[in-house]
Parts: C-alpha cells; structure tokens; sequence
C-alpha cells in the first residue's frame, strides 16, 4: 500500500461505519436525511511533469539530453456523484464517485540533433474516482432569508486513471479542499423530498500519484456547478442541506 | 588520447556461420541480436546449455594481477546473470592456457596482443550450430597492446576490464549493438559523447568506468534472448514502420523514452517495409523518435551492403505510445522526410 492511501481508506471506513452512528441520535431532527447530488466539474489544464531523455556522459562530457519532453492534462470537464448523510444541520458527510475524460498534451523539444520543437496531443486520459467527503454549512453566513447557503469541503479519494484504448491504468489518491454556495430552490421539510438546491463549488484538487512523468504530486483549480436534492423522514423543523 | 571501438562479434570461417545481425518484425523478437542463416530462415545465436562455462586465460596480462583480472571478469558476468527478467547464467569453470581465438571446445577469455587491431580493444567470436543456431563455443580476447585496468575506481589513461567484458559478455550471450549513443568524429577516430547502453559499439574514454553498468536497453535486449517466463507478461511492446513517401525506410534507429522511469530502449527498422519493434518495455507511456544511423560506423550495426538510410531528418511519432502489460502499443507508422 502505498503511503497516502491509508488516510483515505481510514476517512472511507468512517463513512462506512456512519449509519451507526446517526441511529444513536434518534429523534435529532438536524440528522437524519439523506443527500444526492451531481455535479459537473471543470479541472483546469494541469502540469503533469516532464523530463529530459538524458545518455551518460562520458568523462569529462557535459550532461546529455537527447531531447525533453513534457506534459500536461488539458481542461477536463468530468462529473461528480455524492451520496450523503446529514449529521448535523451544518455537516454532511458523503461518499463521492466521478468521472472524466481529459486530452494529454505533450511537448518535445532541444532535440540534440536539431529537430525543431513539436508538440501534439499524445493521448487521452479517463479518470475515475472513489472517495468520501465532508461538507461544512457556515450558517453564520447564510443569506437571502437562508436560501443562499455558503459551505466549505474537504474530499479525499483513489483515483484511476486508464489511457487510451484502456492499454494502461494508474492509481493514485485525490485530495480536495473548497469552497461552495448552495441556493435553495425548494425547501419543505415536512415532505420526504425536502429541498431541491443549486450548487457551485470552486474546489483546490490535489493528486498524489497516477499519472505523471516525475512531478510527482500536482495541484489545480476546479469549479463546477450542479444540483442536490435532500430527502428523508419529514422534519418539522426544517432541514439544512445543500 | 586515442578513441577506440570495439570490434563486432566475428565467426570462425572453419565452420563456415555467418553471423547477422538480426531483428525480424515481429515484438516477440526485437532487438539486435546476432543470428545465422538456416536455410531461408534466419535464427537468433542463443546458448541451449546454461549456465554458460567460461575459462579464463591468464597469461600475457597487461599490468594486471591475475585475482583481481578473475574477479573483473566474474563480475561482469554476475553483473548480466543478475538481471532478474532474463534466465541467462554463467559459471566460471577455472584457468586455462588455451588461447581465446583458438577453437578447442572451450569458451575462454583472455588477453592476445594484436597491434593489427589499433582500434579494437576487445572481441567475441563464436562457434555456431549452423542448424539449429546454438551457440557452442565463444572467445573474448582483450587486446594487450592497450594500458589496462582492474583498479575498483578505474586508472586515468588505462581501460577498465570490467566495462569492457561486460559489453563482450554481451555478445558472448547473443546480443548485436545498440545506437543509443551520439559521437563525435575527431582524429583517430569516433569519440563518446554519451551512451545510455553497454552494448553501443564505441567504448568510454579510458579511466572511466561507466561502462559497468547495464542500462535499461541492456537488459531488455537480454531478456529478449533469455526471457524469464513472466518477461513476456510483465512488459510490452511498441511496433511500426518508419516511411519516407510511403516506402519502408531501412535501418532507421528507433528510440522509446518513457519520461515517469527516463528508460531509454532502441531498435531499428530491420526490413524493406521499414517495420520495427521495440520490446521489453515496462507498461506506460513513451515518446517514440527516429534518427538516422549516423553515430558510429554502420558496419558495427550492419553488413557492408546492408543498404541503410540515412538520408532522412529526426521526427518524432506524433502521439504517445501507451504500451500495455503483456501487449503492444501500435502498429503505428511514422513519416520521415528527407534532410
């Protein structure tokens, strides 16, 4: 197992263990209900590393490089799925899965023979992931009579990627931070389906591992924007979701 | 300070063999591997008896302790036997007095002086089953009229015997030239520039002892004669033909760099359709770039008459070859234009 991959399978069992831990706050009318959401992410272009196609010097030589080669994933667009449960009026945890499908950009050049630069879209990446997330309503800030909801978010979770033709995959972990606003277009908590909501998110995504050629871990901006609906036994009282 | 080149494994006329260099399209066997002609067939020289008894001649040495002349040799030897995805193995069977260029049933290694060969620091030749492609007996001489050295960091101005006998060991087990590596022409001869195989055919400057290390192209190329069982499973490989205005263009060097593990793998374009095949690639994704032969003479890669073509500018193949574990990422066909 590669280091990393225990924080994320240990955030995974909690949500597995989760059911229990809602069924020792009967009555609690801010737990209780149930989340679904989807959202549609834009990552943006990212830097996946590069390196140069070095020959050993022989003694006394300057460091060979036959040429350089570099990549990067272009702008993915990919979608999200979030199954949640609310713990509290502020705080939903979830399990997530997404999908997305990005274009790997390559760039060659200071070829030792002159060649002059090339660059071309090498290939495309599909991309799964499988994790569990947090998310945190600051009701301090809720506006427009609570139905713009601002929250934050943290995510983490295995990612697969599989090139073209499905010839390879790779594995990695994601880890994610972010910010979001949810704004309810229905809200009636004493029905089973108690909200509908608009949601956008503007999320930091971070990836250890999977693809890459050295850089190792890589980090880049998404947004995106989506739907959630609440739902769950009737609540008098009302239920905060997003 | 003279440069000099090894010289390309030889036959033996007595045994009428000619020995090729050879790669045939398929993935299954890549590389430049020397071979003979049965029949109309061409077959790869592999060894059928492992482990590979070698003897050791120690007379004549240039300078050098016998103990630590052994050692050098054994470890070369060790240094292939360890490849873990190749089955080849070596066993020293002790000293002899027989000379290495002599056919006597032994497979030896030893130090001859031979002023003749002013660039030819040491040399393999063979004993061939012209039927079956067995090789069963092979020498290395080392030539002594160079300065050498067994010193553990090597000696300024003195070759070192490891490097050397682990490029010959090379083809004592089979295995033809590699092209990773770029020259420079001066007076005397090619100089390294770099090289990123043991078996490109011009050796490091004397005192250096870089060669001792097998480079990822080494041990692909061994692992193709002597594959482990799960060599053929574990890695891939990547095939195509290099054209010039649709025909095949012959000889062309063929790299694959895969930039997560900076392995560098070549082959060549070993027909008239221009087809290559590069195999023993772990799975990932590689950039794939063609080069003219043009960093040592051809005839260290080549017969005279092979016909290879130079004629024609670096280029790379416009997408990434993403090989997969057990498969090949291709057939794809890159298009070269004249320089």
């Amino acid at each position: 197992m590669r280091p990393g991959w225990g924080r994320g399978a240990a955030f995974l069992a909690v949500l597995a263990a989760w059911p229990c831990g809602a069924a020792a706050q009967p009555g609690n009318g801010a737990g209780g209900r149930f989340e679904v959401a989807g959202t549609a992410m834009w990552v943006t272009s990212t830097p996946l590393g590069g390196s140069a196609a070095s020959l050993t010097p022989n003694v006394g030589q300057p460091p060979y490089a036959l040429f350089s080669a570099a990549a990067d994933l272009a702008m993915s667009v990919g979608v999200d799925v979030r199954f949640g449960y609310r713990v509290s009026r502020a705080l939903a945890l979830s399990l997530t899965g997404g999908a997305s499908r990005a274009p790997v950009r390559v760039r060659i050049s200071g070829d030792a023979e002159g060649a002059p630069d090339a660059s071309f879209t090498g290939d495309t990446l599909q991309q799964w992931t499988v994790g569990g997330r947090a998310d945190y309503e600051i009701r301090r800030w809720r506006f427009a009579s609570g139905r713009g909801r601002p929250f934050v978010l943290a995510a983490a979770g295995l990612l697969w990627q599989s090139h073209e033709g499905r010839a390879s995959t790779e594995t990695g972990q994601v880890y994610e931070g972010g910010t979001g606003l949810a704004w309810t277009l229905r809200d009636r908590p004493a029905s089973w389906l108690s909200r509908w909501s608009l949601v956008a998110e503007l999320r930091v995504t971070h990836v250890r591992g999977g693809f890459s050629w050295g850089s190792g871990a890589r980090t880049a901006p998404a947004f995106g924007g989506g739907v959630s609906t609440t739902w769950g036994p009737a609540d008098k009282r009302g239920i905060i979701g997003h | 300070m003279r440069r000099l080149r090894r010289h390309a494994a030889w036959t033996r006329a007595a045994v009428a063999a000619l020995v090729l260099l050879i790669s045939a399209g398929h993935p299954a066997e890549a590389y430049l591997k020397l071979g003979t002609n049965v029949g109309s067939q061409r077959i790869g020289l592999r060894w059928s008896r492992l482990p590979i008894r070698y003897f050791v001649n120690e007379q004549g040495l240039p300078g050098i302790g016998a103990a630590e002349y052994r050692a050098a040799l054994d470890r070369a030897f060790t240094t292939w036997q360890d490849i873990g995805s190749a089955n080849v193995t070596f066993q020293a069977a002790g000293t002899t007095g027989a000379s290495p260029t002599e056919s006597d049933g032994m497979t030896t290694l030893g130090f001859v002086a031979r002023p003749d060969f002013d660039r030819v620091l040491g040399s393999t030749s063979f004993i061939v089953d012209t039927v079956t492609g067995e090789i069963v007996e092979a020498g290395i001489f080392f030539n002594s009229v160079f300065p050498w050295s067994v010193a553990a960091g090597g000696e300024s101005g003195k070759y070192d015997v490891e490097s050397i006998a682990l490029h010959e060991v090379g083809h004592l087990a089979g295995l033809g030239h590699s092209a990773l590596g770029e020259t420079e022409l001066r007076a005397g001869g090619r100089r390294v520039l770099a090289a990123e195989a043991v078996m490109f055919p011009i050796a490091y400057s004397a005192g250096s002892t870089i060669g001792r290390q097998l480079r990822a192209d080494d041990v692909a190329g061994m692992s193709d004669i002597y594959p482990e069982p799960a060599f053929r499973t574990d890695t891939g490989s990547i095939s195509g033909r290099v054209t010039r205005n649709g025909q095949g263009v012959y000889g062309a060097h063929v790299v694959a760099f895969n930039p997560a593990t900076n392995a560098l793998v070549g082959n060549f374009a070993l027909n008239g359709q221009g087809e290559f095949a590069i195999a023993g690639l772990a799975p990932g994704s590689y950039v794939v770039r063609v080069e003219p032969l043009d960093d040592a003479d051809l005839t260290a890669f080549f017969g005279e008459d092979a016909g290879v073509d130079v004629n024609f500018g670096v280029t790379y193949l416009d997408r990434l070859a993403v090989v997969p574990r057990g498969g090949n990422a291709g057939p794809y066909e890159i298009k070269v234009t004249p320089r």
